[in-house]
C-alpha cells in the first residue's frame, strides 16, 4: 500500500545514496578532470534529485541541483571547463545537500547563509558568460536562433503506472520540454499533488515538438524512465509516414487509424505557435497548462499491441540485479529470531541430556549443526564492506589536505572486507580521529617532507582484511613517526611512569591510551586536545576490540584495530566457579590445562611456569570474591594476546556452547570485565567475560606492581 | 455552571519491604514475579542483588532496602521481585526489585499525597516521591527512577556521613 510517507522516505533514502555516489565521482573527477563520463554522471545525478525533490517539498534542494545542473550542462557542451573550483562548489553543494536531506529542506541560519552564498556562487557562472544569462531570466523568452534548423519530433509519453513509487514526476517533463523550445529555465514549481498520486498513474501524452536540438538532447530528458515508457521519433513535415516505426506506433494508438491530416496539422501549429501541443481533439495547449496536468487522458487500450520489436530492440537496459534492499530491522529481526533459536536449541541438548537414544542425539546434533549454519548465515546478512567508510575517510583526507596545506594520497586496500553493520557505525568515530591525528600530527608538510628526501605528497592507507574470526583494520601513514622519548617524557612528567622505569617501545606507546594524554606542541583544533586516544579505546574496548599503535620515526605510524566478526553471537567455553556459570569467548582461547591448587597458591607473583614460558595469570576465584573452598584441580586457561600468553584460573570446564549474548543493562555499565549475559539451556544465566579487558587487568597486577 | 475540576486518581501497588509499606505508580509495573532463579554478579554496587531471565531480556534486581539504607530487619532471602519498566536516556529499559509481600493496587486522588517528612536518620528520603497516610498504615512512595539510576553514589556517601554523625 503507498503512503506518502513511504514515498518520501524512498526518496530520502535513495538521494542519500545518490549523494554518496556524487562524491565518489567527484573524487575521482578531480584525478582526471577530463572523465566525460564522470560528468555526465554528475549531471544525470543533479538532474535526478532536481526532478524528485521538488515533488516532496524539498523547494532549497530542487532550486540548488538545479543550478549546478545547469553548470554540468554548460560542461557537458563544451561551453565550461571543469576546474578545482567548480569540483569544490559541487562538493560543497553536496553537503548542503545532505544537511537538506535530513531536515526535511529546514536550515539553521547559519547553514540557510551559506546555502545562499553558495547559490550565489553557482549562479555566477552564469553571469560570466553573456549567452548564458539568459538562462536566469525566464522573462527574456526569445525565439530559437534561425540559423539552427528545427525539427519535428514526435514523441509518445507513457509512463508506467507506478511512475509515483518510483519518485518521478512526469509533469517535469513538460519542465524540459518547454527548456527546449524557449531556451530558459522557468522556476522550479510545485507541483500540486491532488490525491492521483496515491492511485496507478493512468496518463499518456502524445507530444509534437520543434526545436533545433538532437533527437539525442531529446531522449535524455527521459532518462530515468523505462525504454517502454516513452518513443521519440523525428518526422520529416513532407514524408511524415516515412518513419515506419513511427506509423506504426501511431496506427495502435489511434485505432488502427491513421488520419494524415491531422497529423500535419499539428505539425503545422507546432512550426507556427512554437509551443508543445497535445491530447487529442484540443487546441495547441499553452506549456503552462500542460505543467498544470490539464491534458486529456488518451485511449491507451492499444498499449499492449507495441510489439517487442516496434520498440526499440534494446530491453530495459537496467540489468536484473541480484541484490535487493532490506531495511535493517528486518534483519535485526531476523537475528532475533536466530538467537531465540539457538537458545531453544541448548535447551533441547541440555533436557535430552538423560535420554539414551541414539537416532534422538544424532538427529539433536544435526537440528544443532543446521542452527550453527543458520546462525552464521543470518549473521552475514548484516555484513556491510568497509568502502562505505572508507569513502567518508577519502574525503576527509581530502579537505584537511586542503586545509592543513599538505598533499596526502589515500589509498584503501581491502575495501570490499565485510564487517557487521552495527561495528561499522561505531568504528566510524574512531577511524575518523586517527585519520585526523594522522593529518595533524603525523603527515609532515610540503618543505618537511622534501628536507627529509621524502616525496612531497604523504600517504596514508586504510587496510582491511580477515584473519580467524576477526577483522583487521590497519590506518598507515609514511609520516614522522611518534617520538619515543617525548612520550616517554611526558609520561614521567604526569606522573604515570617512574624515570627507571622499563619500558619496551610497544609499552610505551600503549601510554598514548591513557587518558589525558597528548604531545602534541599544537593542540590543534582538529585534534590533540587528549581526549582522543582514551576515548578511541575505549570505543574499540567496547566492541570487544584491540587497539595497537606502532611507529618509528620519520618512517611513519600504523595503528591496528582488531574487531571480532560479530557481537551478538558468539563461540564461547562455559566453566564454572564455585557453581556460577561463566563463559569465555573461544577466539581468545590458546588452550585448556589441569591444575593443582596448590600450584597456584605457591605461585610466585602470579606468574606459572608453564613448559618454559612465565605466564602471568589472574585466579578468578579472588578476583570475583568467591569464599567457598576451592577444589583441589583447578582449571589453567591460556588466553592468547597479542601473541602473548596470558591465564585465567578457574574451577571447572564444563564444555563449547553457542552463547547469545545479552546486555547486562544501563546499572552496569560501569562493569568492567563482565560484558553481557546468556540464556543457558537450564534457563540460568551465565556471566560473559571479557577476556581482552581481564588481560589489561592481569597486566596491570603483574606488570605495573 | 459550576465547574468541575477533577482530581486525577492515581493507581498505586503497594508492598513491604520488612515492616515499611511502600507504594510504586502501577504505570511502571510490568510484571510480579515469583520463585525465580537469580544469578549473582560479581564486582557491582552492593546494592545490585542480582540478574535475571524476563521473557529473554537480562533484567537487574535491586535491593531497594539497600539502595534506600534501610535497615532490613527481614533476614530470609525475598523471593518475591516486581519488574518496571522506565525510561532512561530515551531508552526503555526494564529493571526489577526485591520485596518481601505485595499487598494490593488502588487508586488514591493526588491530591491525597503528602511530601516526604523528615525521617532524620532512618533513611534516605531521596528516593521517594512522596508519603500517605492511610487506613492501612503509613506508605511511602518510591520515585523508581532514582531506585534505578546510577548517579547515586554521591547521594549515599553524603547520606552515610549525615547518618552516622546523627547515630554518633
Amino acid at each position: 500500500m503507498i503512503n506518502e510517507e513511504a514515498l518520501k522516505n524512498n526518496f530520502i533514502h535513495e538521494a542519500k545514496e545518490l549523494l554518496e555516489s556524487l562524491e565518489t565521482v567527484l573524487l575521482d573527477l578531480e584525478n582526471d578532470m577530463k572523465d566525460e563520463a564522470a560528468i555526465q554522471e554528475i549531471f544525470r545525478i543533479m538532474h535526478t534529485l532536481k526532478g524528485s525533490a521538488g515533488m516532496f517539498g524539498f523547494n532549497k534542494i530542487s532550486n540548488l541541483t538545479h543550478h549546478i545542473e545547469s553548470i554540468y550542462d554548460l560542461v557537458r557542451e563544451g561551453k565550461l571547463v571543469i576546474n578545482s573550483e567548480i569540483i569544490s562548489i559541487t562538493l560543497a553543494a553536496s553537503d548542503v545537500l545532505s544537511i537538506l536531506l535530513n531536515n526535511n529542506d529546514l536550515l539553521k541560519v547559519v547553514q540557510e547563509v551559506k546555502y545562499r552564498e553558495l547559490l550565489d556562487h553557482v549562479k555566477g557562472f552564469f553571469i560570466e558568460d553573456g549567452e548564458q544569462r539568459e538562462k536566469l531570466k525566464p522573462e527574456n523568452s526569445e525565439p530559437v536562433n534561425e540559423d539552427n534548423k528545427e525539427s519535428i519530433f514526435y514523441i509518445y509519453f507513457s509512463p508506467h503506472k507506478n511512475i509515483f513509487k518510483r519518485g518521478l514526476n512526469p509533469y517535469f517533463i513538460f519542465d524540459d520540454l518547454v527548456n527546449i523550445k524557449f531556451n530558459t529555465y522557468p522556476p522550479i514549481k510545485e507541483t500540486p499533488l491532488d490525491d492521483s498520486y496515491k492511485k496507478d498513474f493512468t496518463y499518456k501524452w502524445e507530444i509534437y515538438l520543434s526545436t533545433s536540438k538532437p533527437l539525442s538532447f531529446i531522449e535524455d530528458i527521459f532518462m530515468f524512465y523505462n525504454d517502454n515508457e516513452y518513443k521519440v521519433f523525428e518526422l520529416d513535415p513532407i514524408d511524415v509516414l516515412g518513419n515506419v516505426k513511427f506509423a506504426k506506433l501511431y496506427k495502435s494508438i489511434h485505432n488502427n487509424k491513421i488520419d494524415l491530416n491531422k497529423i500535419k496539422s499539428r505539425i503545422q501549429n507546432i512550426q507556427q505557435t512554437g509551443l508543445i501541443s497535445g491530447g487529442d481533439d484540443e487546441a495547441p495547449s499553452k506549456a503552462a497548462d500542460i505543467v498544470e496536468g490539464k491534458i486529456k487522458q488518451i485511449d491507451s487500450t492499444k498499449i499492449e499491441d507495441i510489439t517487442e520489436d516496434d520498440i526499440v530492440e534494446r530491453h530495459d537496459r537496467r540489468t536484473k540485479t541480484s541484490v535487493i534492499k532490506v531495511p535493517t530491522e528486518k534483519l535485526d529481526e531476523l537475528i532475533n529470531l536466530v538467537s531465540e533459536l539457538v537458545i531453544i536449541n541448548s535447551q533441547l541438548t541440555y533436557l535430552s541430556g538423560n535420554i539414551f537414544n541414539l537416532k534422538l542425539k544424532k538427529t539433536l546434533s544435526n537440528v544443532e549443526r543446521l542452527t550453527k549454519n543458520l546462525r552464521d548465515n543470518a549473521l552475514e546478512l548484516r555484513l556491510v564492506p568497509i568502502k562505505s567508510i572508507s569513502l567518508k575517510l577519502q574525503r576527509l583526507v581530502r579537505d584537511l589536505s586542503k586545509k592543513l596545506d599538505k598533499k596526502v594520497d589515500f589509498v584503501t586496500e581491502g575495501a570490499d572486507t565485510e564487517l557487521d553493520s552495527n561495528i561499522i557505525n561505531k568504528i566510524e568515530s574512531p577511524l575518523i580521529h586517527i585519520i585526523r591525528n594522522c593529518m595533524d600530527h603525523g603527515i609532515e608538510s610540503i618543505e618537511e617532507r622534501t628536507k627529509k628526501g621524502k616525496t612531497e605528497k604523504g600517504i596514508i592507507r586504510l587496510i582491511a582484511f580477515y584473519s580467524g574470526a576477526h577483522v583487521f583494520i590497519q590506518v598507515q601513514d609514511d609520516g614522522k613517526g611518534l617520538d619515543i622519548e617525548d612520550i616517554r617524557k611526558n609520561a614521567i612528567d604526569k606522573g604515570i611512569i617512574n624515570p627507571t622505569d622499563k619500558l619496551t617501545n610497544k609499552e610505551i606507546f600503549d601510554l598514548i591510551f591513557l587518558p589525558g594524554f597528548s604531545t602534541a606542541q599544537n593542540l590543534s583544533e582538529i585534534s590533540g586536545r587528549g581526549v582522543g586516544m582514551d576515548v578511541v579505546k575505549s570505543n574499540i574496548n567496547d566492541l570487544r576490540g584491540i587497539i595497537e599503535i606502532d611507529s618509528e620515526k620519520d618512517l611513519g605510524t600504523s595503528i591496528s584495530l582488531k574487531l571480532p566478526l560479530t557481537l551478538s553471537i558468539i563461540d564461547t567455553l562455559l566453566v564454572k566457579i564455585d557453581n556460577t556459570p561463566y563463559l569465555v569467548p573461544l577466539s581468545s582461547i590458546d588452550s585448556c590445562h589441569k591444575i593443582e591448587h596448590k600450584h597456584i597458591v605457591n605461585s610466585d607473583n602470579h606468574q606459572l611456569n608453564f613448559k618454559e614460558e612465565l605466564i602471568p595469570y589472574i585466579y578468578l576465584r579472588d578476583y570475583f570474591n568467591n569464599e567457598s573452598t576451592p577444589p583441589e584441580v583447578e582449571n589453567f586457561i591460556i588466553l592468547e594476546y597479542n601473541e602473548k600468553k596470558y591465564a585465567i584460573v578457574v574451577d571447572k570446564v564444563m564444555g563449547e556452547l553457542q552463547a547469545v549474548v545479552k546486555p547486562l543493562g544501563h546499572m552496569h555499565k560501569d562493569q568492567e570485565y563482565l560484558t553481557g549475559a546468556s540464556v543457558l539451556g537450564d534457563g540460568s544465566l551465565a556471566l560473559i567475560i571479557d577476556t581482552n579487558k581481564m588481560v589489561g587487568r592481569i597486566k596491570e597486577e603483574t606488570l605495573y606492581k | 455552571m459550576k465547574k468541575h475540576y477533577k482530581i486525577k486518581d492515581l493507581s498505586f501497588l503497594t508492598f513491604f519491604i520488612g515492616k515499611e509499606q511502600f507504594a510504586v505508580n502501577v504505570d511502571n509495573v510490568i510484571e510480579v514475579v515469583r520463585d525465580i532463579n537469580m544469578s549473582e554478579v560479581p564486582k557491582t554496587e552492593h546494592y545490585i542483588e542480582g540478574i535475571i531471565n524476563f521473557r529473554g531480556e537480562i533484567v537487574t534486581i535491586v535491593n531497594t532496602a539497600k539502595k534506600i539504607n534501610l535497615k532490613d530487619i527481614n533476614e530470609e532471602k525475598k523471593k518475591i521481585i516486581i519488574v518496571f519498566e522506565l525510561k532512561y536516556e530515551d531508552k526503555v529499559v526494564r529493571v526489577g526489585t526485591l520485596v518481601d509481600k505485595v499487598k494490593k493496587v488502588f487508586n488514591i486522588p493526588e491530591n491525597l499525597i503528602k511530601p516526604v517528612p523528615d525521617f532524620g536518620s532512618y533513611y534516605n528520603p531521596e528516593f521517594l516521591e512522596g508519603a500517605l497516610n492511610t487506613e492501612d498504615g503509613f506508605i511511602m512512595i518510591l520515585d523508581i527512577n532514582k531506585i534505578f539510576s546510577t548517579k547515586d553514589v554521591e547521594i549515599l556517601i553524603q547520606n552515610n556521613n549525615h547518618t552516622t554523625a546523627k547515630n554518633k
